[in-house]
């Protein structure tokens, strides 16, 4: 009866896509423990979780985004023109609110195009996002010569600065609120489960009378909203419009969400498990500072937890088709 | 709608593909050509306030001078191989003049040899191609380290220098030969100087993501050099966020972005090490025109680097026509 009961929460646990990136969490988290207790300074767990609510703005909707099984390569050039945009804007006079609303609204605008070329126009998404990559980039230079946008007002650095309590970073905040409602969204409702029923196999979504066409562009400007966000809060935080923000963004967030535990053929996704995916590539960075890796050797131990981290997904998995 | 849609995107592309293939200018007496010298520059990165800064005044120098020029850079920063891709479309494209940031000297041999045979002419922008390509210009690297050493100390003295050294690249010869020098002329400077080194990859992202990391790691770091725009810009930032002053964490930036000059006009930057890239542009156009009318150069331009405070941000910002608060 123990036994049986024992078995049961090991199931239970195992059974979590999310374990494919708490478990490596655990282990670092343990070594760090022992080579450098100072890890676990507050400031420095918040500094942690403040980098990776920034790819997590981003990678909770992309999680739905590949769920349905889609995919954008053009989240970092969004990054970078929210950013320039809102730097302009404020730059220009124009008040922080209406702003953030422009910025979101071209945000919009450009996952919208994406969502019509792919799936109103049947185009591979791979390359008609890299191609909006292009384009975004691109236009992102010519409008700002590749100079950056500084001369942001106190007031509209807030947002991006600012601490509750003195303590907790802001942009910590904006991350749980996303987490909560991208949780609640993909987990709990009928419009979240339709997804991975359109990642599973769209013709039968179709045939089920799930709004395929719809469901998949309005997923796609969700994502170019959220990636315009990132780049207003993270110009608010740098006070600059970097046109080269999101430079390094996309395989990063990309990594996040399939770490996490969401499925890169679709069909299935975890926004919980995305958070702890964000969590781990940021803790990875940070804890190999903190135990004094030569900054020649990171990257390459930071590429052997993320194999490992497959390999431990595979594992799982193992033992649970065996049952 | 589609049929629209198809049409339009098909006259649009008809349109960009004209723009793009513009004929030569006509010939002149029914004979000779007189198309104008075309000048490719192959930058690391065609954005950024350094090189973007380089890129907009070697273009207008270039239209200056009756030259066609042009200026490209790879997407990622430092990306060789589109380096030399971009190269090879210079030699396409019938460049007179290329101008490179050879990366390291291997890598670029062979795309070097292609243009020559192809009767291009090379000049090196902060190095030069043995054998290849013996003129450069530029900011020579070493000075440029040892500038930032002696900046350092001149701020803090000889003893007690904890500083954190973010560069830019691993992978580039010219940031490697900076890095050196730096370390060298501050340990010949400050014998007891601790230094930690680490590379941002040329990313935002990642270069906040070091400062605030090795701030928790370290406490006793007490400076950040930076060899990297985007250091600069997230070390001044991270003294604004934790309300540091200069005693506590000093920070030295690179370069004469508006971003970099602004946190140094408002305090949270001591000073940045300007590279003239204004200049550094201007003088590749100039240098361009002296090797086609087979003027002889100097092997090696020097441009400047010196620290830029507070007191003279305003004036540097003027004369590059960059606008602060």
């Amino acid at each position: 009866m123990k036994k049986e009961k024992k078995n049961s929460l090991l199931r239970t646990l195992i059974v979590r896509n999310e374990l494919s990136a708490i478990i490596p969490l655990i282990i670092i988290l343990i070594i760090v423990a022992i080579g450098n207790p100072n890890f676990y300074r507050l400031k420095n767990i918040l500094d942690i979780i403040r980098t990776a609510s920034f790819s997590f703005y981003i990678a909770a909707p992309l999680t739905f985004l590949l769920t349905a099984s889609g995919m954008d390569l053009s989240i970092g050039s969004i990054l970078s023109f929210g950013g320039v945009l809102y730097a302009k804007l404020i730059v220009g006079g124009v008040p922080v609110v209406p702003s953030i609303l422009i910025c979101l609204i071209a945000g919009a605008i450009i996952g919208f195009l994406n969502g019509i070329v792919i799936v109103k126009y049947n185009q591979p998404a791979f390359i008609a996002t890299l191609g909006t990559q292009y384009i975004i980039s691109g236009a992102v230079l010519v409008w700002t010569g590749g100079i950056s946008v500084s001369g942001l007002t106190a007031a509209s650095k807030v947002i991006g600065q600012y601490y509750i309590g003195g303590v907790v970073p802001i942009p910590i905040i904006y991350a749980i609120v996303i987490g909560i409602v991208c949780y609640i969204v993909l987990a709990k409702t009928k419009w979240g489960r339709s997804l991975a029923a359109i990642g599973g196999n769209q013709e039968t979504a179709y045939l089920a009378g799930i709004p395929v066409v719809r469901r998949r562009i309005l997923v796609y400007t969700i994502v170019g909203i959220a990636a315009s966000f990132t780049g207003v809060i993270w110009a608010a935080r740098f006070s600059n419009g970097l046109p080269g923000a999101g430079d390094a963004v996309n395989m990063k967030n990309m990594a996040a969400v399939i770490i996490g535990g969401t499925s890169p053929a679709g069909g299935s996704g975890t926004v919980i498990g995305t958070a702890f995916g964000c969590i781990l590539l940021a803790a990875i960075s940070n804890f190999l500072v903190f135990l004094g890796i030569p900054a020649t050797a990171q990257q390459l131990i930071f590429g052997a937890i993320l194999i490992a981290a497959i390999f431990i997904d595979r594992y799982r998995r193992q033992i649970l088709s065996k049952g | 709608m589609k049929k629209i849609l198809t049409i339009l995107l098909a006259i649009a592309m008809v349109f960009a593909l004209t723009a793009c293939n513009k004929p030569a200018e006509e010939p002149v007496d029914g004979g000779e050509e007189t198309a104008a010298t075309k000048v490719w520059f192959v930058a690391p990165l065609a954005t950024g306030s350094a090189w973007g800064t380089c890129g907009t005044a070697f273009l207008a120098e270039c239209e200056k001078l009756g030259m066609e020029g042009k200026y490209e850079g790879p997407i990622q920063a430092a990306d060789i191989p589109a380096m030399i891709d971009l190269c090879d479309q210079a030699i396409a494209d019938g460049a007179d003049v290329l101008i490179c940031n050879w990366r390291d000297l291997d890598s670029f041999n062979d795309v070097a040899d292609r243009a020559l045979a192809a009767g291009i002419k090379l000049i090196g922008y902060n190095m030069a191609l043995p054998e290849r390509c013996p003129n450069y210009l530029g900011i020579d690297p070493s000075k440029l380290g040892e500038v930032q050493a002696q900046t350092v100390v001149d701020n803090l003295g000889t003893e007690g220098i904890n500083v954190l050294y973010l560069n830019a690249s691993a992978t580039s010869q010219s940031h490697a030969i900076t890095q050196k020098a730096f370390e060298d002329k501050l340990h010949e400077l400050a014998p007891n100087a601790v230094i930690t080194v680490d590379f941002t990859s040329g990313s935002a992202d990642v270069a906040a993501e070091k400062v605030s990391t090795y701030m928790n790691a370290n406490p006793e770091i007490n400076a950040i050099a930076c060899n990297c725009g985007f250091a600069a810009v997230a070390a001044a930032a991270y003294r604004e966020e934790n309300s540091l002053t200069s005693e506590q964490l000093y920070v030295q930036g690179i370069d004469g972005g508006a971003d970099i000059l602004q946190y140094v006009l408002d305090g949270f930057a001591d000073c940045t090490i300007i590279q003239d890239w204004t200049g550094a542009g201007q003088a590749a156009a100039q240098l361009a025109q002296k090797m086609v009318n087979g003027e002889e150069l100097p092997e090696f331009t020097g441009l400047g680097a010196y620290p830029l405070y507070a007191d003279g941000v305003k004036a540097y910002a003027d004369s590059q026509g960059i606008t602060l608060n």
